[in-house]
């Protein structure tokens, strides 16, 4: 993939983070940037910690397929 | 991508739906509370009651309305409201004075939204109706929020389904491309392309396969260039040879009887060349229409290589070959055509005979549980062993020199394995480069086995 195909990726998910922060920081009733970005990194983890999960299983699945 | 859209809007549709329902379901609950609280107040027939009354609708933020049977107004906190009793069908009024409980939405003049309870009252003291009325604007307010959020939050997951989408269907569709490109380069005739191979799944199989296909056809693409410039020179040297000698003969140059005899020796030579040459690529080209045709019967494979021994003797002989044969088979028997048997031993040991320098051919047959074996064994020039799996390959030579010391056109190995493939035999060949060549052809003699 080029740079650009990453860019424009990148781009549109960054967008629906933030769509979603801040739809969960208005129902806390709070515009505040510095709430929004930490609502962000909480349901970020929601999402890395699965993914890092799913990650480590996939590579243990694959090793011992080469064994 | 649509899949995401078929899974997020009903979702959407229903949180959307659990979050009012449950608002109004849970208000409509407890005002049916208030109200039977309030009811059973009121059939009591205490006048204190009334006040009570007031002071409950107070507290809870609602209004109350005490209506009799008929529908005339009896008492309510707020004597602006219009008479909301008028407010209900007939069907609504039947099912009151059945004893149940009615639950509506109203709009005041201000078109203020309400939720109306009407609950029935049955006592000696009162029969009628009780009503209770909640403004829910504020609770239509807080669901709007919230659904304008949920949009918000269903908006914010496209996006991140696209840029994930986006994401995958590059690096799935890469592979695709890249080989889709490498096949329509090969189409074009460039067999150098290669496809990366970045993974072991079915993409990276395909890929490998299509490199293989490009080597396969370039070896192909190769071998067959080499072969019409081998035929080409094949057949022009033997003609140039018919030319100058037929010409020198036909002009009567020639000094002795004996020169004479040499030269029509060397025509007579030269155009069974140019013969054995056209009848190689008949065979050929009878194989590629799969028209070669061979008569079975059970025939003795001894005497087939007994007769090709007999023919090529001399040849051997002439070059100071030694043939060994040995014949150790109690039942040389096949199921084969004879002909084609004698042209397969005729091609391996010619080639034998070919390509040995000197020392000594050994023809060994004899039998096993299930086949009748033979084995030619040289100690001729070899094949390297990089080359053996491409011996029987139509076109190929190994000697790729136009020596005319070797000759052939790399056709006679080709011809072989598919003759004793259509008589249900096997062949391999193992060399030694400067040691040897060993041929093994097998043929099952179990008459059993074949018929079946």
């Amino acid at each position: 993939m080029k740079k650009t195909d990453w860019a424009i990726a990148c781009v549109f998910i960054f967008i629906g983070l933030m769509c979603l922060a801040m739809s969960m920081s208005f129902v806390e009733h709070s515009d505040s940037v510095h709430v929004i970005m930490m609502t962000a990194f909480h349901y970020c983890l929601w999402i890395v910690i699965p993914l890092i999960v799913i990650g480590f299983l996939y590579m243990w699945i694959r090793n011992r397929k080469r064994k | 991508m649509g899949l995401l859209l078929v899974v997020l809007l009903p979702l959407g549709f229903v949180v959307n739906s659990i979050f009012s329902n449950f608002y109004s379901s849970s208000l409509e609950r407890n005002l049916g509370q208030l109200a039977d609280r309030l009811a059973a107040m009121l059939s009591t027939g205490d006048q204190m009651a009334i006040g009570m009354i007031s002071m409950m609708s107070e507290m809870n933020g609602v209004d109350v309305f005490v209506f009799d049977q008929n529908g005339a107004f009896l008492a309510g906190t707020d004597l602006n409201q219009p008479p909301v009793i008028q407010s209900l069908s007939g069907k609504e009024l039947q099912r009151l004075s059945n004893n149940q409980m009615i639950s509506k939405e109203l709009t005041n003049e201000d078109d203020e939204p309400f939720l109306a309870i009407f609950r029935p009252i049955h006592s000696e003291s009162l029969s009628g109706a009780i009503g209770i009325l909640s403004p829910i604007q504020s609770a239509k307010d807080a669901i709007g929020q919230i659904q304008s959020l949920l949009i918000l939050a269903c908006i914010g997951a496209i996006f991140i389904a696209v840029g994930i989408t986006y994401i995958l269907s590059r690096r799935l569709s890469q592979p695709m491309l890249q080989m889709e490109d490498a096949a329509r380069r090969m189409a074009k005739g460039d067999l150098d392309v290669k496809v990366e191979v970045l993974t072991d799944d079915e993409t990276g199989s395909l890929a490998r396969t299509l490199n293989e296909l490009g080597e396969e056809l370039k070896r192909y693409r190769d071998t067959r260039s080499e072969f019409f410039a081998n035929i080409s020179h094949e057949l022009r040297t033997p003609i140039t040879y018919l030319e100058g000698y037929s010409q020198v003969v036909a002009d009567g140059l020639i000094e002795s009887e004996e020169e004479r005899n040499k030269y029509l020796r060397i025509i007579h030579q030269e155009a069974r060349r140019m013969r054995d040459l056209v009848e190689d690529l008949f065979e050929l080209s009878k194989m590629e229409e799969g028209q070669i045709s061979v008569q079975k019967e059970w025939m003795d494979l001894s005497e087939a290589l007994l007769r090709v021994i007999d023919r090529l003797g001399p040849k051997a002989f002439e070059k100071g070959l030694i043939i060994v044969q040995e014949i150790h088979a109690e039942n040389p028997y096949v199921y084969g055509d004879g002909k084609r048997m004698e042209q397969i031993f005729f091609n391996l040991l010619d080639n034998a005979i070919k390509y040995t320098k000197q020392g000594t051919i050994h023809v060994h047959l004899y039998q096993s549980e299930s086949d009748v074996i033979v084995e030619m064994s040289d100690t001729g020039v070899g094949i390297p062993t990089e080359e053996l799996p491409f011996v029987f390959e139509r076109f190929y030579r190994v000697e790729k020199s136009r020596s005319r010391e070797y000759g052939g056109t790399g056709l006679g190995l080709a011809i072989v394995k598919r003759l004793v493939e259509l008589q249900d035999g096997q062949i391999q060949i193992t060399s030694e480069l400067n040691r040897g060549t060993q041929v093994i052809v097998k043929f099952p003699h179990d008459p059993e086995e074949v018929v079946s």
